[in-house]
């Protein structure tokens, strides 16, 4: 894996025809319950297949459900952990007293050591998810928390990583939205539209071609992130390479002709 | 003219050697300060066990506060640095002189209690010079400075035996910590004196952040060395003390 070449993720193609690339920082950001937690779950795994080293900083959901969440994708986390090609970083608060933390969320000053420390445990360049940054700022003002981001999106940067920040929706100050997409190299969004359809596009990207309208997605079975391409979108973006990696369209119901997907 | 590099002694703590340029200005008396659980005493005490174990500079630890005995105990038991070994082998020397006495099982020199009449910084420096002797010593850690000038009740005499001490050491030839507490953040040392005698100063933090503390260090002054200016966050590890030169230290 070359610094400075793409990755393309199966899920984020027909978005980032150019794939994302390495020494990139890239927010998400939607509102809770829109599918981003599931979109890098998607995104880890195929990462995973492809060989690539992998880091997860979980700090809403405690490790094992992430592994969990996971398995149900059909991977087992514990055999690449055990090949080291991926790391699972706990952020989720001990309940009880019965299990600590790996963080200390109070502390940006320590969070960015062990960061630092993790990173460099799974070796660069690496594919990694903050998930999500939002809990940052219930324990640090939005001030500290854009310095010590500013910090280590530097930081990743340097290294040729690629890195997702996952960013919640409508809880934090509108500065804090705009300073983030500032420093990001690429933005990410989604939403829920008045049909609550799931609908997701790449608001900005430095550093590749994207599309910035809207994409129909939906969450189907066992987390599986799906993408509900319309015909017409891909006409206009002309990319024939993505083309080419779709079914025939079949007319539904609504008499609307949409592409599916494959692997 | 170009300008001499001076020769440095590793502290051998990591990321600090670092900003330090290569470690500390050998020869010359450091002061680290800092408020109580900063981790001042380990800092000096790491000095001595780097120098011992791995730079082949044997060194004299010189204690006021806690016995002998006790710190190479609690050293054993939270870094597993094995003083006592260090003694045998003549790589390390104890002069202990705190206001107590604990049955010793190793070889240590006592001298009179601090705070008793037979004490005095002249017997104190007269000692140490005779550790140094006896082991060729190159460094030497006194912990702590404040102790030592407690009992003068004038700033002129407190600012005298600090100078004393400090030049004494330097005509030894040993590169010394000398650890001085701080009653408060930011303040260095008790008596707002001992800085300018050092010719380097080193200070701990112990920041308080929500539920929780970090701890930074900053080089306030190194006479002759080129070093950085930044606030950089450190940790206790299980191996002693470890800087992170890279990371930032964030404040509310």
């Amino acid at each position: 894996m070359l610094i400075g070449s793409n990755i393309h993720f199966f899920y984020l193609d027909p978005l980032i025809g150019d794939g994302l690339p390495w020494g990139s920082n890239i927010a998400i950001i939607g509102p809770p319950g829109v599918g981003k937690t599931v979109l890098c779950e998607n995104l880890l795994c195929e990462g995973l297949k492809e060989g690539i080293r992998c880091l997860y900083i979980t700090l809403d959901r405690p490790k094992n459900i992430v592994e969990e969440c996971l398995t149900q994708q059909g991977i087992e986390p514990r055999e690449y952990e055990q090949k080291q090609q991926f790391k699972i970083l706990d952020g989720y608060p001990g309940m009880t007293g019965e299990r600590g933390a790996e963080i200390q969320f109070s502390s940006l000053t320590d969070f960015g050591i062990l960061i630092s420390e993790t990173i460099s445990q799974v070796g660069n360049p690496a594919f990694i998810v903050l998930d999500s940054l939002s809990v940052m700022l219930i324990h640090n003002p939005e001030s500290i928390v854009i310095k010590g981001l500013q910090g280590l999106m530097a930081k990743t940067k340097a290294k040729g990583n690629i890195t997702i920040y996952v960013l919640e929706e409508g809880v934090h100050s509108k500065p804090f939205y705009n300073t983030v997409c500032f420093l990001a190299d690429g933005v990410i969004q989604m939403k829920w539209n008045d049909h609550l359809e799931r609908l997701i596009r790449a608001y900005t990207f430095k550093m590749a071609r994207h599309a910035t309208c809207w994409f129909p997605f939906s969450i189907e079975g066992k987390r599986e992130f799906t993408l509900n391409a319309d015909a017409a979108l891909f006409k206009k973006l002309q990319w024939n390479r993505l083309l080419r990696e779709f079914n025939r369209p079949q007319g539904n119901e609504d008499g609307n002709v949409t592409y599916e997907l494959t692997k | 003219m170009t300008a001499v590099p001076v020769e440095r002694a590793k502290t051998g703590i990591i990321g600090l050697d670092d900003l330090l340029g290569g470690g500390l200005p050998k020869t010359r008396s450091i002061l680290v300060t800092g408020e109580a659980g900063t981790g001042k005493s380990i800092f000096g005490s790491q000095f001595l066990y780097s120098g011992a174990t791995k730079y082949n500079e044997p060194g004299v630890y010189v204690t006021l506060e806690e016995s002998a005995e006790r710190i190479c105990e609690n050293l054993r038991i939270s870094f597993g640095w094995d003083f006592a070994k260090l003694i045998k082998e003549k790589k390390l020397a104890f002069i202990d002189a705190c206001p107590y006495v604990l049955k010793a099982t190793m070889e240590i020199t006592f001298i009179p209690r601090i705070g008793s009449k037979e004490f005095s910084v002249h017997k104190l420096i007269d000692s140490i010079g005779e550790a140094v002797e006896k082991i060729k010593a190159q460094r030497i850690v006194v912990d702590s400075l404040s102790l030592l000038t407690f009992s003068r009740d004038n700033l002129f005499d407190i600012r005298r035996d600090i100078l004393e001490t400090v030049k004494t050491l330097g005509s030894l030839g040993v590169t010394s910590i000398l650890v001085a507490e701080s009653p408060q953040e930011g303040r260095i040392g008790r008596f707002g004196v001992e800085q300018f005698a050092a010719e380097g100063v080193i200070m701990l933090y112990y920041i308080r952040q929500g539920n929780t503390r970090v701890r930074a260090l900053e080089i306030l002054k190194m006479r002759g060395i080129a070093h950085s200016s930044d606030v950089v966050p450190f940790k206790i590890t299980k191996d002693g003390i470890a800087v992170y030169p890279g990371e930032r230290v964030f404040r509310e």
